[in-house]
């Protein structure tokens, strides 16, 4: 019997997001791969998820949705599950599906295994693979029959296309109940911003003196750019005054922990490591192979930062195209 | 004759209540080394010797003082001349009158200097932000009224009895005064006498709401003065159990730290020499000092209580705030009201100030007592020392580093662990910076070649070894402090280092179910005869040296402990290290830690040994020895920004490049890092390196070429 | 008002590597330092100035884990909160995240919560699954990654962080609230607090004294299991090279083995 997975497609300004697609086609891999779509452009989100995969999507296209997602998505989801059977309720890990897979599965008694980077369904059944703590990784499954739901880590998998697929339209018929409403919007702010914040920011690119002069921090706010990710200096380059106190990471700046951290031109003091060393992933470039960031790098590169850091960028955006 | 009574009596109250203010602040024990406070007295007190570093207001000082001090003796004399009396050998001595004479015409001139230095060239640090200037001038202008109508008197009297009470000035001024008649001559006699009387007495009232209340005070304070360690802050006893944790309120200081305020002079000499105030952060010594006294003031009334007879005359409350717009103007609370929190955050704890303080003046302990305050009062602290306290009391190091990794800069140099080496003669404490940080690193691996060099049987602690605590207990947290020096004394102790083992074990007897270390435990096996031998510890880092040698001993931690650059001395003296002499040719100038120099008096060691190494010797910087100026890091300021005003490391590099030395020679972990920040800073790498001396040590025994 | 928040104890994350055991396939806690999880430390702030803000109200931490916890909690007492209540039980060693938030909403509707506070994940565990748990158990809502919180009459106001800003949101109470990480600044305790915390109350309940059976939790109640424990693709410890002039190709390499691209 094929599986069936179910993702619940997430819509933004009446598209479908990206997370979501790129979960639908693993979905599409493992089995029968159908989707659910809710909001108010539901109905004309629905036939485009063919191409992205799905073989079928449930559509509920109720403005309740659009105010507050979570309660009114886990009432309907829920609704679903009492009539169909899936293997699987595949999720990438966004801020709403995160709350919504939680209740999810504690209203419906599902296994939940989070974080996974990938997973199979084959005769011995399903096998999910969990990186833990850097150093681990671990193999997991569920242990009932019932549906159980598995979110994914961001980009684990990308966009795939099944070009020609048409997926048959199914309208839910429900409604939404008034418990399901108790969260309300009041407002929702945009901050426009030239990425995240320093402190929050999963991808940081910093320079240091190493740049030789204010000009080059460019190339620093370039690659920071292109890898969504946000700018960052020692205090050294702030003392000198080519960025303000704000961009300091160190003992006496702002500490972070990003997923990957750059540094460039940066020797590595320890009063700048005490703001970075618990990244992730570190890679230095610094023209001195002694300088002491490269025992902290898990990638090291000898050489001269200002012409290694535009050609990072052009490298990058081409490989991302 | 009511006059002198009343004037008295007012007096009494006055001086009285500020005794009895003494009696509420907090006790103190001041009375050990009795011989050393009397000699002080004689030398700062009789001997001007405070002052007299500052030469040209310190000499003027000198004769005022003496010069009151004999106008006294004059007054009395006047006094039962005027009964028609005389003071036993002075009364006509022609002696005493001449030297009275020429004392006045000294003062003078002084007052002339005085006046000069006030109003002409106004120095900054005789500024005030508590009162304005006119404090100073009322008082140069008594003691000018006091010497002039002294003068007169003498002058009349002359001329009333007719040359019989000759006295110098007397004589000078007979013909100025003119031929008036006997009866005239006797009147202005009369009146200037009674003049002068009032002036003093005046002066008497006067004086214990102004700055010359140090007149009396002084010689108290200078008497009293610590004679503790210098670098030892005091302890907080029974943490667990007690309410207050620092000083908040004003009678919270003891009362040892409240005549302080009594005794200051107001010649701000600290602020001259304040690395903060000198770099544009808003700490004035001075002003911490005055600013307490002015609290106590403030607040007279409330801590004298109801009950106290001032309170009952309705004389309480020296400056007692009546509404609140009043209290408001008063700036209470005292912290973050008339002493800011941004100057108690400023301090380096260099003890600049303390040092040249002419009357021995305890800055330091008070602004570290109101920042722990703040910290474990109000948990209110720059933010960046969050981490830091947090990562001493899980890590045992301020950073976020596992302590387990604290050897592992030796890899492969072969230094045994004292756990390998129980018995090792020396312990080499290589404290956070030579284990962690990378530049710091590589002085350990110097001292270590060194010592090696030397053939010393030495060995270090590693994982065993955790922080000394000492930049908690500079910014405040005293309690961080205990938790860490405890830690190390019952490691220390348990390898048998104690200098005084018999009070260890009694305290460790009374610490209930004290919990023995690994090292106890191993030493136990070994048995005791290792605590027979002569054992030493030494570290290359100043601030770890001063809080083990002369604050552990507070909780029951006494060794031997020597900074590195004071054992490299003792090492070549006895011929046990032996260097080529002039090795090094470059030209080098020579920074004191403060907590080498300053707190401990080492000052001559350091330069001998670079004297030897270095055939230019040591090219000295204007700010030298007792009168270094901080590179910046003491005082917990190393783990804070510095926000406002120059970059006090940029001022010190910039003194060094102007020497034109090559190298500036550190003995501090944290002096280096500030100085390679600073050089960087100001865009001087090319110019200059910082070598801790034992780097250059070492660079000698690994190429002990030929000159 | 009677809130609380919901903390953890957690190998300390800036100094142990965390490491799973082979056997037992549950966190190695044997001979490494255990801390309260950092980000619980600025929930708890927040919680306590929430509190302090609404006066009149009460804080309780909570806490479901071994014996050692206990010292977790007696930083949240130094911190400020004025009890705790640590729930341990052989028979939870093993539980998964859908177990962890029955137990504590068992504790949390008995002792009748208003504002449950929660961090958005934890630092080892990370499933992000309890709070969302908690709240569904109670049947009330959750409202998750606060950056601002506040209380108006019956009701929780709080400013969300999305991902193009925020969002202010309200919903009625009891409610769940989680804590953006970064965005309350942690309270460092007081002396008065520190010593204080041996004397507020803490208690330790058991599974019988929620009325659980030892059956529905830890290990038998998990519905996830974990098949095997593998080491991770060894991260080129501290690989140098040399730039060439392919060293963007090279990063660009790095980058994408590791999926940061
Ligand atoms: C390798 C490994 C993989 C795992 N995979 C899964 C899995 O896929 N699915 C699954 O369900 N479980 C899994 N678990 C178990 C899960 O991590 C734990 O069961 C845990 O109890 C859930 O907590 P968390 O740390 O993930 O909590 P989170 O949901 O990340 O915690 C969020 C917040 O909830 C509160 N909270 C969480 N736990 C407690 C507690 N014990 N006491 C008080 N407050 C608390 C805290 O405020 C915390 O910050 C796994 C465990 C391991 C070791
Ligand atoms: C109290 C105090 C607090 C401090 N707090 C902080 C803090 O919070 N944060 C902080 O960052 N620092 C802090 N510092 C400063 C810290 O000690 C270092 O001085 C600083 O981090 C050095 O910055 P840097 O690496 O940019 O400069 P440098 O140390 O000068 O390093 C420049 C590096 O660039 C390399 N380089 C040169 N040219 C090139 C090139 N063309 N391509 C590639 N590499 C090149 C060099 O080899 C060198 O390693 C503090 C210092 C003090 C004293
Ligand atoms: S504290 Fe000492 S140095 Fe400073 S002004 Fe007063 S007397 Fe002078
Ligand atoms: S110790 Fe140094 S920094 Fe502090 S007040 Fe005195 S002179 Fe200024």
């Amino acid at each position: 019997m094929a599986n069936t997975i179910w993702v619940l497609v997430e819509l933004e300004g009446g598209a479908p997001v990206r997370s979501s697609l790129e979960v639908l086609g693993k979905a599409a891999r493992l089995g029968r791969a159908e989707a659910i779509v809710l909001g108010s452009g539901a109905a004309e989100v629905a036939p485009t998820l063919g191409e992205y995969g799905a073989e079928k999507v449930y559509v509920h296209a109720d403005a309740a949705y659009d105010q507050y997602l979570t309660l009114p998505a886990v009432e309907t989801v829920s609704k679903l599950f009492a009539e169909h059977q899936p293997t699987l309720l595949l999720l990438p890990t966004t801020y709403d599906l995160r709350d919504i897979a939680a209740r999810l599965s504690m209203r419906n008694g599902m296994g939940l295994i989070t974080d996974a980077t990938d997973l199979t369904i084959g005769d011995d059944g399903l096998k999910v693979t969990v990186p833990w703590g850097g150093e681990t990784v671990v193999t997991a499954t569920l242990t009932q029959q019932r549906p159980g739901i598995v979110l994914t880590r961001p980009k684990a998998f990308s966009v795939e296309q099944y070009a020609g697929r048409t997926a048959e339209i199914e309208n839910i018929n429900t409604t939404i109940s008034a418990e399901s409403q108790t969260i309300r919007v009041i407002e929702t702010v945009e901050v426009k911003s030239e990425g995240p914040a320093l402190e929050d920011a999963a991808v940081v690119v910093s320079g240091g003196r190493g740049l030789g002069k204010a000009e080059n921090f460019h190339y620093v706010e370039e690659l920071a750019e292109i890898l969504g990710g946000a700018p960052g200096a020692t205090r050294a380059i702030v003392d000198a005054g080519w960025l303000p106190y704000s961009y300091q990471i160190g003992q006496t700046g702002k500490t972070v922990k990003p997923t990957l951290y750059i540094a460039a031109g940066i020797s590595g003091a320890i009063q700048h490591l005490a703001g970075m060393k618990g990244s992730k992933y570190i890679i230095a470039i610094n023209k001195d192979e002694h300088a002491p960031i490269f025992a902290n790098a898990d990638l090291g590169v000898i050489g001269d930062a200002v012409s290694i850091l535009p050609q990072l960028s052009t490298e990058i955006k081409r490989r991302k195209a | 004759m009511l006059l002198f009574l009343a004037a008295l009596i007012l007096f009494g109250i006055r001086a009285g209540q500020l005794v009895t203010l003494l009696t509420k602040a907090r006790p103190e024990d001041r009375t050990d080394h009795i011989n050393d406070r009397i000699g002080a007295f004689f030398k700062v007190v009789l001997g001007q010797s405070g002052v007299l570093r500052d030469p040209i207001p310190g000499i003027a000082h000198f004769f005022t003082f003496w010069g009151f001090i004999l106008i006294q003796f004059g007054l009395l004399n006047l006094i039962l001349g005027a009964f028609n009396g005389s003071l036993p050998f002075l009364g006509d001595n022609r002696i005493f009158a001449i030297i009275l004479d020429i004392f006045v015409v000294l003062v003078t001139f002084s007052l002339i200097v005085f006046a000069i230095r006030r109003g002409i060239v106004r120095p900054r640090q005789l500024n005030s932000a508590l009162h304005g200037p006119w404090d100073g001038f009322i008082i140069l202008g008594l003691i000018l009224l006091v010497i002039l109508t002294l003068a007169l008197v003498e002058g009349f009297e002359y001329a009333a009895s007719n040359g019989a009470a000759w006295t110098p000035i007397g004589a000078f001024l007979h013909p100025l005064l003119g031929r008036a008649s006997q009866q005239t001559n006797i009147i202005a006699y009369r009146s200037f006498w009674w003049l002068h009387m009032i002036t003093v007495l005046g002066f008497l009232i006067y004086l214990p709401r102004s700055k010359h209340l140090h007149l009396m005070a002084t010689p108290f304070n200078v008497f009293f003065r610590s004679y503790k360690p210098k670098g030892a802050l005091p302890l907080i006893e029974n943490l667990e159990e007690r309410e207050d944790y620092g000083v908040s309120k004003v009678e919270q200081f003891t009362w040892k730290q409240l005549l302080d305020g009594y005794a200051c002079t107001e010649c701000g000499r600290c602020n001259t020499v304040c690395p903060a105030l000198n770099t544009g952060k808003p700490l004035y010594p001075k002003e911490i000092i005055l600013g307490a006294k002015e609290a106590l003031f403030v607040r007279s009334g409330e801590i004298l209580g109801k009950d106290s007879i001032y309170n009952k005359l309705g004389i309480a409350g020296i400056k007692a705030d009546k509404t609140p717009a009043e209290k408001e103007a008063h700036h209470e609370p005292m912290i973050g009201g008339i002493i800011s929190k941004e100057a108690l955050w400023a301090c380096t704890t260099c003890m600049a100030c303390v040092e040249i303080c002419p009357v021995s003046i305890e800055h330091v302990p008070k602004i570290v007592d109101m920042r722990r305050s703040l910290v474990m009062e109000e948990s209110e602290f720059p933010q960046e020392v969050t981490s830091l306290f947090n990562n001493i009391e899980r890590n045992g190091n301020p950073w976020e580093i596992s302590n387990d990794k604290r050897a592992e800069w030796a890899a492969g140099l072969e230094i045994p662990l004292l756990a390998e080496n129980p018995e090792a003669e020396v312990l080499y404490w290589v404290g956070c910076m030579g284990s962690f940080d990378r530049r710091n690193q590589q002085v350990a691996t110097s001292v270590a070649k060194v010592l090696k060099a030397a053939n010393v049987d030495f060995a270090i602690l590693g994982p065993e070894e955790t922080c000394t605590g000492d930049p908690a207990r500079r910014i405040g947290n005293e309690y961080l402090w205990q938790m860490q020096a405890m830690q190390n004394i019952e490691t220390l102790n348990g390898y048998g280092f104690n200098t005084k083992p018999e009070t260890a074990k009694a305290e460790d007897a009374s610490t209930e179910n004290a919990e023995k270390t690994e090292a106890a435990r191993a030493v136990e096996k070994l048995g005791t005869g290792t605590l027979t031998k002569h054992r030493t510890i030494i570290t290359a880092c100043p601030h770890c040296f001063n809080t083990i040698k002369n604050e552990y001993p507070q909780l029951g931690g006494d060794y031997e402990v020597i900074h590195h650059t004071v054992f490299i001395d003792n090492l070549m003296e006895a011929e046990k290290l032996k260097l080529t002499t002039g090795f090094d040719k470059r030209k080098l100038t020579y920074h004191d830690p403060c907590y080498v120099g300053r707190y401990n008096d080492s000052y001559d060691e350091p330069r001998r040994v670079l004297t030897v190494i270095n055939d230019k010797g040591v090219t000295e910087m204007g700010r030298n020895r007792n009168k270094s100026f901080c590179c910046g890091g003491g005082g917990g300021r190393v783990w804070m920004e510095e926000k406002v005003g120059q970059r006090i490391n940029q001022t010190r590099v910039n003194e060094a490049l102007g020497t034109e030395a090559e190298v500036l020679a550190a003995g501090c972990p944290f002096c280096i890092t500030m100085f390679e920040d600073g050089i960087k800073g100001v865009e001087a790498e090319e110019k200059m390196k910082v070598e801790d001396i034992s780097e250059i040590i070492a660079r000698a025994i690994e190429k002990p070429v030929t000159n | 008002m009677k809130m609380f928040v919901c903390i953890k104890q957690v190998p300390d994350p800036n100094t142990t590597v965390s490491k799973l055991d082979p056997n037992t396939k549950r966190l190695v806690r044997n001979g490494v330092s255990l801390v309260l999880d950092p980000g619980d430390e600025s929930t708890i702030s927040a919680a306590i100035k929430l509190r302090d803000k609404v006066g009149n109200s009460e804080l309780v931490a909570v806490s479901m884990g071994p014996a050692s916890a206990q010292e977790a909690m007696r930083r949240a007492l130094a911190m400020g909160a004025d009890r705790a209540i640590l729930i341990s039980d052989p028979a939870l060693a093993g539980s998964d995240a859908g177990t962890t938030a029955r137990v504590l909403a068992a504790l949390l509707k008995k002792e009748g919560a208003d504002v449950i506070f929660c961090s958005t994940e934890s630092t080892d565990g990370y499933t992000g699954m309890v709070p969302g748990g908690i709240a569904e158990v109670m049947g009330i809502p959750q409202l998750t990654f606060a950056r601002e919180i506040n209380i108006e009459g019956q009701k929780a106001v709080i400013k969300r962080v999305i991902p193009k800003g925020y969002q202010t949101i309200e919903s009625s109470l009891p409610a769940v609230i989680t804590i953006a990480s970064g965005s309350f600044e942690a309270i460092y305790p007081t002396m008065k607090g520190i010593m204080g915390a041996k004397r507020k109350p803490y208690s330790q309940v058991s599974l019988a004294d929620l009325g659980l059976e030892a059956s529905q939790v830890g290990e038998a109640g998990a519905r996830e299991q974990v098949l095997s424990i593998g080491t991770a693709e060894a991260r080129a410890a501290g690989q140098i090279i040399k730039d060439d002039g392919n060293a963007a190709q090279q990063i660009a390499e790095f980058l994408q083995r590791y999926q940061l691209l």
